[in-house]
């Protein structure tokens, strides 16, 4: 009798036994569910937008700028041609929230979002006031290029125009119409001019290009 | 009397016998059924892993402007304890494994300058990728050796 109970323990025993195992393999399901991480989608999708704002990207002017004139002309279609590779994935590419290009159905999957600077060039016409036979003004803002429209007085000539100094322009027997001359992005430019007579306002007209800056949010979002 | 011990003896190798068959039982369920599954998980796991960092690590190996870079690239030497390889096919990054399950895909996105990536990677040797400038554009070859 005593030896049938210890069976009786024993049996027990072993069903608590194997509950607490199933249990355990229950849990482990669970911990390798969660373990999901989408490592690809998430590399794709970091990959997508380092090429977005690399310096020789077709968006960006330099290093994390972007130009807003490009970015508002990207085109959908030819992120699925550029990336044929990524065709059964549904990507898709958002600056501030607008969506720039789009695959599939957007905004599932794996989000990924970068700090950008998103730069915007304006025109903008300046007459200087400028008088005497070797006068020199300063742009108000910072360009990387200036047009210039020389229209000297008759009978007065003008011979040398000066970009910080530098001679951008020579001519002896004089210079008039538009030039375009580069001008360093770096410092706010001087321009200096020479003329055999008196120049007066007007004689001088400068249409420069100064940006715009200002910080948005690019979100890439891969789904595989 | 003698009867009595003789039945605790017999009852108590009923239990011990009971209790190695039913680890044996478990042992081989395990082994068999529970087991191999949990590595294929984990090996999945790695697989995506070591293909998310493998593309990374080619892609930060382009220069910005011009010039040749040579990258070491670090990948695991087995997964689910095997040797593998990596290789690139229509843009995409494979990996080939000699499990059946096991093996992944993933797509390469690289700048518009990029004009051919080519060579293959065994996990047992060291991995290198080379960038190099031609006329039209950046030539990146996957090799082994060192840097």
């Amino acid at each position: 009798m005593r030896g049938q109970a210890n069976l009786i323990a024993l049996a027990t025993a072993i069903v608590v036994l194997s509950g607490a195992l199933v249990a355990g393999l229950a849990i482990v399901d669970g911990a390798f569910g969660d373990a999901d991480r989408d490592a690809t989608e998430r590399g794709t999708a970091v990959e997508l937008a380092e090429t977005l704002v690399r310096s020789d990207s077709s968006l960006a002017t330099r290093r994390n700028v972007l130009d807003a004139t490009r970015t508002q002309r990207f085109d959908g279609e030819r992120l699925a041609d550029r990336y044929p590779s990524l065709s059964k994935h549904d990507v898709e590419i958002a600056l501030d929230g607008d969506v720039l290009a789009r695959t599939g159905e957007g905004r599932t999957g794996t989000t990924v979002r970068r700090i950008v600077l998103v730069e915007e060039r304006q025109s903008a016409a300046w007459t200087p006031s400028i008088e005497g036979t070797e006068p020199a003004v300063t742009l108000p803002r910072r360009t990387d290029r200036a047009i210039l429209k020389l229209s000297p007085p008759a009978g007065t000539s003008m011979t040398t125009v000066r970009v910080d100094g530098r001679v951008e322009l020579r001519n002896e027997s004089g210079l008039a119409g538009e030039y375009e001359v580069p001008v360093s992005r770096l410092t706010t430019a001087t321009l200096s001019f020479e003329a055999d007579g008196e120049l007066t306002e007007g004689d001088v007209t400068v249409e420069y290009f100064p940006t715009r800056t200002r910080s948005a949010i690019l979100e890439v979002s891969v789904d595989a | 009397m003698a009867d009595r011990a003789v039945s605790a003896v017999i009852g108590k190798a009923l239990e011990a016998s009971i209790v190695v068959l039913y680890i044996g039982l478990l042992t081989t369920t395990l082994y068999a059924g529970v087991l191999p599954e949990y590595r294929t998980a984990a090996a999945t796991e790695v697989t995506d892993r070591t293909l998310a960092d493998a593309s990374g690590e080619i892609g930060t190996a382009i220069p910005q402007s011009g010039g040749e870079t040579t990258a070491r690239v670090d990948v695991p030497t087995t997964i689910r304890g095997e040797t593998y390889r990596l290789h690139v096919r229509e843009g995409s990054l494979v990996l080939d494994h000699p499990h059946p399950t096991v093996g992944d895909r993933t797509p390469l996105v690289l700048p518009e300058s990029v004009v051919s990536i080519e060579g293959e990677w065994h996990s047992a040797d060291p991995a290198v990728v080379r960038v190099e400038a031609t006329d039209d554009g950046y030539a990146i070859t996957l090799e082994t050796g060192d840097p």
